[in-house]
C-alpha cells in the first residue's frame, strides 16, 4: 500500500485486512453515442454502462459496449478492491461517422461535386456547445464546457493537394483530420481519488433554446487519465 | 488555511484567522465566465464575473438571452466566492468560441459548402475582437491583468490535417472555405506570484474597446471566455 499512501492527497488509512493492490498506468473511459437524427440531448451520461451494455446514446455507435468503448466491468463504480486516482480528463471525438454501426470516413475524399466538411462541422458544433460534469459521489469535480478538455491526441502531418487543369466538376475534395488540442485538464497536484464501489460518472450537458444537430453518427469518450490500483490476485 | 496557500498567497491571515479556518479541499478548477458579445459593434465595456449559474449571461449578444447553464460559468454568486471558498490563480487565458450564438442556438459560424460567396466570419471574428480590445482581471480594488486581449491567448484550438482541392471549372456552389480559428501563444502565467480570491472578496474581468475613432463590430453573436486557471479551495462538509 506504500505507493496508495503517497501519491494522493486524499486517501484514508488502509483498514486492516485490506488486501495488497498492484498498481498500473492506465486510464478509465467510456463512449456516449451521438446521433444525427436530432438535437444532441440536453443530458448524456459517460461511465453508466460495462461492457456488454448498451453504449450510451442514440447513436449508431449505441452498441453492445466493446472494449472499443469502455474499460468498466461495472457500471458506475469500480469493483472492490480496486482504486483510482484521477490525474486529467479529456474528451476525445472520433473523427469517424459510425452511422448503422458501420464506422466510415465523414467526408468522401473525392468525386463529390458539393461536399460538406462534416467532420470538422461536427467537431466545432460538439466541442463549443457542451459542458462537463465530473461527479464523484455527491461531489462534483468539474463543471466546464468540453473546450476546456481537450483530446491532445489524434493524426498529424501534412495534406497536399492538387488541381487538374481539365474541367470535370466532379473533382473536388476537402478532407481533414482534426482533433482538439490545448492546454490539458491536468490535476497533478491535488488528483480525484474514486474508491472502490463509490459512485462515479460525467454527464455531457448541451442546454440550449435550440440544441445543434450533427451531420453524422459520432463517438464521444470521457477519458480519465491516471493510476488504478488493483488486486493483486 | 491549508499550507500550500499559506506558502503561496500574496496576502495572509492574520495567524488568529487561520487558526480558526474551516479544513478546506483542494481541487484543480478553473474559474471562468463568458460574455456575449452581440454581432454588432463592440461595447465600451462588458463585464465578466458578475453572474452565476442561473443568471443572465453579461453582454448583449444572443448567448445571453437564457439563464447561463455550466458551459457559461461556474460561478455558484457573480464576483464573489462563498466563504470558506479560496481561489489560487495561475494564469490567465482568454478563448472565443468560433460558432454562432445568435439566438441561443449555438450554430457554424460559415455554412462549410453551398455558398456562393461569403466572408469567413469565424476568422474575421477572432482577428477583429483579439486586436481591438484590452482586458482587465481585478481582485478587490487591484488588478492583476492589463493588456491588450490578444497577450491574453487561449492555447486551445484544432490541430491535424486539411487539404482542399478546387476546380477551375466548377459550379459557384462548390465554393469551401472554414476556418476554426484559436488563440494561441505564451501563456500568461502566475507561477511565482499566484494571485489569491479570498472568501468574499470581489472579483471580475471586464473587457474594453479602447475609444477607437471607429469602433469595429463582430459579424456574429459570440461567446468570449475568461478562464481563470488555478486551485480552488472548498469546503469538505
Amino acid at each position: 500500500m506504500t505507493q496508495l499512501e503517497v501519491m494522493p492527497r486524499r486517501f484514508a488509512a488502509p483498514a486492516a485486512g485490506t488486501p495488497r493492490l498492484e498498481m498500473i498506468h492506465q486510464p478509465l473511459y467510456s463512449a456516449v453515442a451521438i446521433d444525427n437524427a436530432a438535437a444532441i440531448p440536453r443530458s448524456t451520461f459517460f461511465f453508466n454502462y460495462a461492457i456488454g451494455n448498451t453504449v450510451s446514446g442514440a447513436g449508431g455507435g449505441a452498441r453492445a459496449a466493446t472494449l472499443f468503448e469502455t474499460n468498466l466491468e461495472v457500471a458506475s463504480f469500480l469493483s472492490a478492491p480496486k482504486l483510482f486516482t484521477v490525474h486529467a480528463v479529456r474528451l476525445i471525438l472520433s473523427p469517424l461517422n459510425y452511422t448503422a454501426g458501420a464506422p466510415a470516413t465523414a467526408d468522401g475524399s473525392q468525386g463529390t461535386a458539393d461536399e460538406n466538411n462534416d467532420q470538422l462541422d461536427d467537431a466545432q458544433l460538439i466541442r463549443f456547445s457542451c459542458a462537463l460534469r465530473f461527479f464523484v459521489g455527491p461531489k462534483d469535480y468539474i463543471k466546464a464546457p468540453i473546450f476546456l478538455m481537450p483530446e491532445n491526441t489524434g493524426l498529424g502531418g501534412l495534406g497536399v493537394t492538387s488541381i487538374s487543369s481539365a474541367a470535370d466538376t466532379l473533382q473536388f475534395t476537402n478532407n481533414v483530420a482534426v482533433h482538439f488540442a490545448g492546454k490539458s485538464w491536468t490535476m497533478p497536484t491535488y488528483p480525484v481519488l474514486i474508491a472502490n464501489q463509490q459512485n462515479f460518472g460525467a454527464e455531457l450537458v448541451n442546454q440550449w433554446t435550440t440544441n445543434p444537430t450533427t451531420n453524422d453518427d459520432k463517438l464521444l469518450w470521457c477519458v480519465l487519465d491516471g493510476v488504478l490500483g488493483r488486486e493483486v490476485s | 488555511m491549508p499550507p500550500q496557500l499559506i506558502r503561496r498567497a500574496r496576502r495572509l491571515a492574520t495567524p488568529q484567522e487561520l487558526r480558526e479556518a474551516p479544513e478546506l479541499e483542494q481541487i484543480h478548477t478553473p474559474l471562468f465566465s463568458a460574455i456575449a458579445l452581440d454581432g454588432t459593434t463592440i461595447p465600451s465595456e462588458v463585464t465578466a464575473f458578475n453572474y452565476n449559474v442561473g443568471g443572465t449571461v453579461s453582454g448583449a449578444g444572443g448567448g445571453a438571452v437564457t439563464p447561463a447553464t455550466i458551459f457559461h460559468t461556474n460561478l455558484e454568486q457573480g464576483n464573489t466566492l462563498s466563504a470558506p471558498k479560496v481561489f489560487t490563480c495561475y494564469a490567465v487565458r482568454t478563448f472565443l468560441s468560433p460558432l454562432d450564438y445568435t439566438a441561443n442556438a449555438p450554430t457554424l459560424a460559415d455554412p462549410s459548402n453551398a455558398t456562393a460567396r461569403s466572408n469567413d466570419d469565424a476568422l474575421d471574428d477572432a482577428l477583429i475582437l483579439y486586436y481591438s480590445t484590452v482586458l482587465t482581471v481585478s481582485v478587490g480594488p487591484k488588478d492583476y491583468v492589463r493588456s491588450p486581449l490578444f497577450l491574453v491567448p487561449g492555447n486551445e484550438s484544432f490541430a491535424g490535417i486539411a487539404h482542399a482541392h478546387g476546380q477551375a471549372g466548377a459550379a459557384a456552389t462548390q465554393q469551401y472555405r472554414l476556418s476554426s480559428p484559436g488563440s494561441v501563444g505564451k501563456l500568461w502565467t502566475l507561477n511565482t506570484y499566484p494571485f489569491v480570491i479570498s472568501p468574499q472578496q470581489t472579483f471580475n474581468a471586464v473587457l474594453r474597446n479602447t475609444g477607437w475613432t471607429t469602433v469595429p463590430g463582430l459579424v456574429d453573436d459570440k461567446l468570449l471566455f475568461v478562464i481563470l486557471d488555478g486551485v480552488l479551495s472548498r469546503e469538505v462538509l
